[in-house]
């Protein structure tokens, strides 16, 4: 029989293979089968209909995709067809623009100099500087995918001398298409009211998209697909409403709501807010207080399109029985006029489909907008969320011009992305004096775009960014937004504790709150308490080079001179050799595993699992205890006889004796897995903390007979994440998939022990993820793959954490609450 | 009278400009620059006491005549669960659990008749949202709580304590009612500058007041003089950035309330004497009760204890909760009759002291103290929720309800048609009953029907709000009182702008 485990494993490689050629995306794997849920088979459907949009977008013609009309083709066709009439806009080509201007092949820069010409800025003759590498590097890792780069990817740019490098590294970056999902997806939780639930206390949410926005973001779905599939339940990708119980009535989930007129105008402004850049909520039960742009029955018009039937006019909750059809309230040309059709599904596709329409003058200009103003920090539009007709954009013909290039690039907002960040624009240096501002005194005041505007990192640039700083890796799985939980210090960093509503903006305004979050706060400290980076900077013999070394991993610059003076002053008195090498010993490969028996009786290591689970502990069925392959094994041995020891080489120390036989534990092998096996335990009552310079030593023997061609170690640490299972340690080759490679979630620790002999797998806890913000474990699993092997005891061995750790860990933080670090530059 | 529209974008006007703090990228300004001067306050602080679950009324406030248990009596009979008592308040009449906030009912303005006629299910969440922020969810918008807008639009009382702290809730939690319960209480639009100081348990003090994993405070002044020093040296261009320089301050302004009188106001337990502090213990001990789990400990007292030194220190609003779950403590959907008188006993004897203490110190006279829930309860034997929107429960009379176990004895309906709100200090009145309720049910308002949007507007004017005063949020106007339409009530108070 195939274990759930086993059949969401088989799920996988399915959709890796509709994905066809896709880049498999990382996602939590909670493995063992008591964890394990089935993905409802709903997904391949939507993988199979995403490829098909892809394949369209490749050039491949539509009617041989398919031969039943495909809404989502249907809308490309319509685009194609409609910008073919449209005027194609172009970049000035005036030649009086300024040289460096003319010599730009980004078409940014030449509406840019034109209007700086325009105004008789000096700029427009001598631009300012462009930002130097390292800050360029950082700012474009925050920017696309969310996070600081590494050590070694900063060095990596810092080392490429060839004049495109920083196209080049846009371009690489905008290929991590799963990391830049990541980034996004919080933005367009917010946007869609993501909740995790689709009731809460009794009331439908707008249902979970977080799931959804992920994959679509990741698939680079064109944007005008990725709106209507939002809006129109026909659209292939449309994500099928989810379904609840409240309190015995049932509610659907959705962004689009239209169960009453409330919902109906909610959802006609939160589309038009989210989608359009519109703010009309206020013309949504009289007419709007201060622009005069949105009469009520323009909006309740429009949010006829969102319900069944065209929607009366009800002022301030009192009706008033007239009727209003409804209507698109742009003008996309002809059928604007046309009668909306019957039903609510017909009319959410005329809404979809002329939402995306590309003469609807707010669609295209209104996501370019955002995409200038995440990168810029200000849009040419401000508020984003409100364009009107009396506020003209900063630049319109540079808005126009980047709306039109979007459209005629098949909608792909990587286009519109590398256009930006390949702007001399965008690489200029940050300079207060020149940063924009927004004021609504003078809604109207020119934006010039000559610095960008300073900005504080989001609650996930800020968690995300010290996980790969601490770690020198971007786990995936450890990202903020994948995290259900609402913290004291995430949400003094403005992410919200629940999306209640529809938001397209965070206030960034500091705080008392953020101020004790950072001061204080264990969940802060927490985040900068241990990483490879420590790792790094205590095998530095000088302490000035382990200084510089958290200068660039958090900043991603070099120290400046008194800075460096001052950080190797602060670390200098604990830094010495002695504690150093300690340091470094406990956390590599190559760990010398101390006599156990002895370190257990000088108390500094301790046997955590004897081989048999205890009474009361969850656990797999399939364990064999006490059993052995082969004839070799199974001998009792006198355990005090027992010396492990021995020359350590990559994780494994050979020469190690048998454990006693009742500690010797294996699975029993079903009938058909593959070749893998797995035997686990989960016990609360044996709750162990450990720090991150402690050890974790399992005894494995490997069969002669059959011999397994990895072994995998896992441990849980009681938590929600892949249901505690995130930290994981292997010998041999890469087979079993969970985690993600090179993490801490899947850690390759070195070959294989020679076979039929009992060897000790050593695990340093910080390896694999444990002795800081996770401490605790509360179970173990046991896996093989391609053969078979059989396990012993497990032992924790005590490491004490050098001096020096304690001055590095408030240099950490100093950098890490700057307000450098907590600015994007 | 409301006001037109033409009225508003007059005001609008002039108010645009200093109404700006959603605007995100946008300059942080202070209150609403209103050309008038809004309403003459007469209270500088608030206490509001938040008593989700949705209270009895006519157990607590609003009394009956008592109907003891008899099996098979209709619901209609049943008027009552325990024997009304006297107050210090002539006329005025309690539920029988308050003994004590009977003998301060001389000092409350109590309404009786807040009516709502929006149909939207009597859901607790949404209940709850509505009374704390005066917008129906979903707003389309995040909307602020009453205490974000008083601390956004009044800022601080004493330079060194957050304008609005608020006490008893839980922050670390994944369970999604919180989570939205945890916005609802929250700043909303207004960003975090707005947001609440979360003290989760008054009996527990504030980690985050005390340095970090027993750090020395010798150690964490060497640390943050090294953080000094680093931004001090750092790159000018971060260190002329008036939003970096607004992120240091943040962290000096962290380290200075860890020696303030707010770090100071938690050593209640060495500064009060001992018999005050058992008098904000509640009156029952957790082996009395029917389900042991439905009691709150000292936490729910200890925080209003801890809300009034915060006020005499200078706090602006506090809200202190007796936290909120489902079917836990005033969410009561059997057994109502001894739940009531059960959940009575924890909150009456330490909201009295509060109110004995506070007009002891003459505190009471410039503090508004709030009693509130989210809805009121009526006779059902299931809860509710999902059918009052048709009207069921405003004209429910029980005829057809038999009770026929006494677990079914009690106020079990959600009721979001009536219920009562209590008001102490501040500028309202003494020992005064506004609006009556029928005597049989459905128990609605029949004098004075009261509208929330008119509370709001009377909590505001009383502490110097306007009710029409506006945030922008999306390009657009967000008022205090939907449309700014609240009207204060004159009748609740005693001296008036």
């Amino acid at each position: 029989m195939v274990t759930a485990g086993e059949e969401r494993y088989a799920d996988t490689v399915g959709r890796s293979a509709l994905r066809g050629g896709l880049p498999e995306p990382i996602r939590q794997t909670p493995l063992l089968p008591d964890h394990a849920m089935k993905r409802p088979p709903a997904r391949r459907s939507t993988a199979t209909a995403a490829r098909a949009v892809l394949l369209i977008f490749g050039g491949v013609a539509i009617a041989a995709t398919t031969t039943t009309p495909d809404p989502a083709a249907a809308l490309v066709e319509r685009r194609e067809e409609l910008l073919a009439g449209l005027p194609r806009l172009a970049p000035p080509d005036d030649p009086d623009l300024p040289a460096w201007a003319l010599a730009s092949p980004n078409p940014i820069d030449r509406f840019v100099a034109r209007r700086w010409r325009d105004a008789g800025l000096p700029e427009a003759d001598s631009p300012p500087p462009l930002c130097d590498d390292s800050a360029f590097v950082r700012r474009v890792h925050l920017d696309l995918i969310g996070v600081v780069p590494t050590l070694a990817e900063r060095e990596a740019f810092l080392a490429d001398l060839r004049p495109d490098r920083r196209e080049r590294l846009v371009d690489a970056l905008l290929a991590r298409a799963a990391d830049c999902a990541d980034h996004w997806t919080p933005f367009w939780e917010d946007a869609l009211a993501s909740s995790p639930v689709s009731v809460n206390g009794g009331m439908a949410t707008s249902g979970n998209w977080q799931r959804w926005v992920n994959d679509a973001v990741r698939d680079a779905l064109p944007y005008d697909i990725f709106a209507a599939s939002i809006i129109d339940p026909g659209m292939p990708r449309a994500k099928p409403p989810e379904r609840g119980d409240a309190n015995g009535l049932e509610v659907i989930a959705h962004f689009i709501r239209s169960a009453n007129e409330t919902e109906t105008l909610q959802s006609a402004a939160a589309v038009a807010q989210v989608f359009m850049g519109t703010a009309m909520k206020c013309g949504s039960c009289h007419n709007h207080f201060e622009n005069e742009e949105w009469p009520q029955r323009r909006v309740v018009a429009f949010a006829g399109l969102f319900a069944e039937r065209d929607q009366e006019i009800v002022r301030c909750e009192r009706r008033t029985g007239r009727i209003i059809p409804a209507a698109f309230p742009f003008d996309p040309g002809e059928e604007a006029a046309a009668t909306a059709p019957e039903g609510a599904a017909a009319r959410r596709a005329l809404a979809a489909r002329q939402l995306v329409d590309p003469r609807n003058p707010r669609f295209a200009p209104a996501i370019v907008n955002r995409l200038w103003k995440r990168f810029l920090g200000l849009g040419l539009v401000e508020p984003a969320d409100d364009f009107r007709d009396d506020r003209p954009a900063s630049d319109p013909d540079l808005l126009a011009f980047l709306a039109d290039d979007l459209m005629r690039h098949g909608f792909d907002l990587r286009r519109t992305t590398r256009l930006i960040l390949t702007s001399r624009v965008y690489q200029h240096v940050h300079d207060p004096a020149l940063e924009d501002g927004f004021d609504v005194d003078e809604p109207d005041a020119p934006r010039w775009f000559r610095s960008p505007a300073l900005r504080r990192l989001t609650a996930e640039q800020v968690f995300d960014s010290l996980q790969v700083a601490m770690e020198q890796e971007l786990d995936p799985a450890l990202r903020l937004f994948r995290s259900g939980e609402s913290t004291g210090l995430t949400r003094a960093l403005g992410r919200p504790a629940a999306r209640n509503d529809v938001t397209t903006a965070r206030s960034e305004d500091p705080s008392i709150v953020a101020g004790l979050e950072l001061l204080n706060g264990a969940e802060f400290a927490g985040l900068i308490e241990w990483g490879a980076l420590f790792d790094l900077a205590l095998a530095q013999p000088a302490a000035a080079e382990a200084a510089a070394l958290l200068f660039r991993a958090l900043l991603s610059r070099e120290p400046q001179p008194e800075e460096l003076a001052i950080a190797e002053a602060w670390l200098a008195p604990t830094w010495s050799s002695g504690a150093i090498r300690a340091g470094r010993a406990a956390t590599h490969a190559g760990v010398e595993v101390p006599p156990l028996d002895e370190a257990i009786a000088a108390g500094s290591a301790l046997l955590w699992f004897d081989g048999a689970p205890r009474e009361g502990a969850r656990r797999s069925a399939g364990w064999e205890t006490g059993a052995t392959i082969g004839g070799e094994g199974g001998r009792e041995v006198d355990r005090d006889a027992a010396r492990h020891a021995g020359a350590a080489r990559d994780g494994i120390a050979d020469g190690a004796l048998a454990p006693p036989a009742a500690s010797i534990h294996r699975s029993t092998p079903p009938a058909d897995r593959g070749g893998r096996s797995q035997h686990w335990f989960i016990d609360p009552q044996s709750e162990v903390d450990l720090g991150p310079f402690d050890l974790v030593v399992v005894e494995v023997r490997v069969d002669p007979e059959r011999p397994a061609q990895q072994v995998l170690f896992q441990l849980n640490d009681g938590g929600s994440r892949d249901g505690g299972w995130s930290h994981r340690a292997y010998l041999g080759a890469d087979l079993i998939p969970w985690g993600r490679a090179e993490t801490s979630s899947r850690r390759a620790l070195g070959p294989l022990p020679a076979p039929g002999a009992w060897a000790l797998l050593t695990v340093p806890a910080s390896r694999i993820g444990l002795g800081a913000r996770h401490r605790s474990v509360v179970g173990a699993s046991f896996d093989e793959a391609g053969g078979r092997a059989e396990w012993g005891r497990v032992f924790i061995v005590r490491r004490a954490a050098p001096a020096a750790l304690e001055s590095l860990r408030d240099l950490a933080w100093a950098i890490a609450a700057s307000p450098e670090f907590m600015h994007r530059r | 009278m409301p006001r037109t529209s033409i009225d508003r974008r007059t005001f609008l006007a002039s108010t645009l400009a200093g109404a700006s703090a959603a605007l995100v990228g946008g300059p942080s300004l202070g209150r609403s620059g209103r050309e008038a001067p809004g309403p003459a306050a007469t209270a500088d602080a608030c206490i509001f006491i938040w008593l989700p679950g949705g209270i009895p009324q006519t157990d607590f406030w609003d009394p009956k005549v008592f109907t003891p248990y008899r099996r098979g009596m209709r619901g209609s009979e049943l008027l009552g669960t325990a024997p009304p008592i006297p107050t210090a308040a002539d006329g005025i009449r309690l539920g029988a659990g308050l003994p004590e906030l009977a003998s301060v009912m001389d000092k409350a303005c109590l309404v009786r008749s807040l009516s709502s006629d929006r149909k939207f299910g009597a859901i607790h969440l949404r209940a709850q949202y509505l009374m704390l922020t005066g917008y129906l969810h979903p707003a389309g918008f995040k909307a602020p709580s009453i205490g974000a807008i008083v601390a956004r639009s009044l800022g601080r009382r004493d330079p060194s304590v957050p304008p609005y702290i608020y006490i008893g809730r839980d922050i670390d939690t994944s369970d999604s009612e919180r989570l939205f319960i945890a916005e609802a209480i929250g700043p909303g639009f207004l960003g975090p500058g707005a947001a609440p100081f979360m003290v989760p348990d008054a009996t527990r003090g504030l980690a985050t007041l005390e340095a970090a994993a027993g750090m020395s405070r010798e150690r964490l002044d060497r640390r943050q003089a090294l953080f000094e020093a680093l931004a001090e040296r750092g790159p000018d261009e971060i260190a002329a950035a008036e939003r970096a320089q607004a992120h240091r301050r943040s962290i000096e302004e962290a380290r200075a309330m860890m020696d303030s009188s707010v770090r100071r106001a938690f050593d209640y337990r060495s500064e009060e004497p001992a018999e005050l502090i058992a008098a904000y213990d509640p009156a029952i001990a957790p082996g009395e009760l029917i389900d042991p789990s439905y009691h709150n400990g000292d936490r729910f007292g200890h925080g209003l204890l801890l809300a009034r030194r915060l006020v005499e220190r200078g706090a602006r609003f506090v809200q202190v909760e007796y936290q909120y779950a489902p079917f836990k403590g005033f969410d009561m959907h059997e057994n109502g009759g001894r739940r009531a008188m059960e959940m009575a006993r924890q909150v009456d004897r330490p909201i009295a002291q509060l109110v004995r203490d506070l007009d002891r110190t003459g505190l009471l006279d410039r503090t508004l103290v709030v009693i509130a829930t989210e809805f009121g309860r009526t006779i059902a034997s299931q809860p509710a929720a999902g059918i009052e929107p048709e009207g069921a429960s405003e004209s429910h009379t029980g005829e057809d309800l038999v009770i026929e176990r006494e677990s079914m004895y009690g106020f079990h309906g959600h009721f979001s048609s009536t219920s009562s709100m209590v008001f102490f200090g501040g500028g309202f009145r003494k020992g005064h009953v506004h609006g009556r309720t029928a005597d049989r049910h459905p128990m609605i308002a029949v004098e004075d029907p009261v509208r929330l949007i008119d509370l709001h507007a009377t909590l505001y004017a009383a502490l110097g709000i306007a009710p029409d005063t506006a945030y922008v949020t999306e390009g657009r106007p967000v008022y205090v009182t939907q449309d700014g339409e609240g009207e204060p009530i004159a009748a609740l108070r005693s001296i008036t702008a």
